[in-house]
């Protein structure tokens, strides 16, 4: 069975076993697409000479070395070859479509990347046709950030995309995925803050300094941050939106009344 | 515990950023980074595999113009919290 899919400035088709494949299809219904250019291929490919997964695939980080990541762990093995556009995943019949998900997010990650993008764990909140990119620990309030701006709407609450914009002299925006949960039809945004969440009894905004900004925002990327051979471009990437785009710490107490702090000093 | 004459290097995939002053101290198979300012950058910059402990908290000395035993103190620490959070390893352990 094969799927495509377009995500922004990502086109990919993931073919393999219908017992993966229509899970995600159906999952990610928003995002199907016949459009094929500039598309990447995922493969998936059971191998029963595998063993068993023994940990979800989700446990297990891309390595990657000489222009080739490659995911291996007791039932399966994946590389992925941003050059070539390709991605294949061998994996033992027991394999979850949770498994195969992450193989896909982990292509499109470098996708992104390799197209000029990032992928980033962030709550993405579109607020008065701003985009907010709200990020932090795990456990630091994204989610209820994302609930409590209700009826605003949420890209993501959990990974987004970002993408220099090309529809102004500088600047990025901020794009939906079908990675986490969305509400609302409103697909991208202009970027106008990323917001590092920080709990409090107070809600306020504070300055972060530029090297703690891109520490914070670093350990916010999936799959490149946890490679040395990705580490440095991607730092030079987040740079360039920090050129553009203002980072703070948003001292968040758990109600709705931060977006007043934020329409009062953002604007 | 580090040593005077420990001669130490920076982990080889450790990733490091200047950014206004600062340093961002990228540690990817930890998922970790640390922020370092600009005493902490320049020991890190000294700790290239050729200056001993000691050699380093000379420079640091020299380029602060600090008393060299207000200095040592301080760099031996930091030093040793970089050991033990994998940004720093011996020289020797480096190559093998």
């Amino acid at each position: 069975m094969k799927w495509s899919m377009a995500l922004g400035e990502i086109r990919m088709s993931v073919q393999g076993h219908p017992r993966w494949v229509t899970p995600l299809a159906r999952a990610w219904d928003d995002w199907g697409s016949d459009f094929v250019r500039r598309k990447w291929t995922v493969e998936l490919a059971e191998a029963s000479n595998l063993a068993v997964p023994e940990a979800p695939l989700f446990e297990t980080l891309p390595r990657c070395q000489a222009g080739r990541c490659t995911l291996e762990a007791p039932g399966f093995e994946g590389y992925i070859v941003p050059e070539a556009h390709t991605a294949r995943l061998h994996a033992h019949p027991a394999a979850t479509p949770g498994d195969v998900s992450y193989f896909v997010r982990v292509a499109c990650a470098l996708q992104a990347f390799t197209q000029g993008g990032l992928l980033f764990h962030a709550a993405g909140i579109v607020h008065q046709d701003q985009g907010y990119g709200i990020f932090g620990l795990s456990g630091s309030g994204k989610t209820t950030a994302a609930k409590l701006s209700a009826p605003d709407p949420v890209l993501n609450d959990d990974l987004v995309l970002l993408w220099p914009d090309t529809d102004a002299a500088h600047g990025w925006r901020i794009e939906a995925t079908p990675f986490g949960k969305r509400r609302g039809d409103v697909i991208r945004a202009p970027l106008r803050s990323l917001l590092w969440l920080v709990k409090d009894m107070e809600i306020f905004l504070e300055p972060l300094s530029r090297a703690q900004s891109l520490g914070e925002l670093i350990a916010n990327t999936p799959v490149l941050s946890s490679d040395a051979a990705w580490l440095p471009q991607a730092m030079a990437r987040w740079e360039d939106v920090m050129a553009d785009v203002p980072v703070y710490a948003l001292h968040f107490r758990r109600d709705v009344s931060f977006w007043e702090v934020l329409d009062g000093q953002l604007g | 515990m580090a040593n005077w004459d420990d001669v130490l290097v920076v982990q080889p995939d450790v990733v490091t950023r200047e950014a206004d002053g600062e340093s961002v101290v990228v540690l990817p198979t930890q998922g970790k980074f640390i922020v370092l300012n600009a005493t902490g950058a320049l020991v890190l910059q000294l700790a290239d595999g050729t200056r001993s402990l000691h050699d380093i908290a000379t420079a640091v000395a020299e380029h602060f113009g600090a008393e060299l035993d207000v200095v040592e103190p301080d760099v031996l620490s930091f030093a040793d919290r970089l050991m033990h959070r994998g940004v720093l390893i011996s020289a020797k352990q480096s190559t093998g």
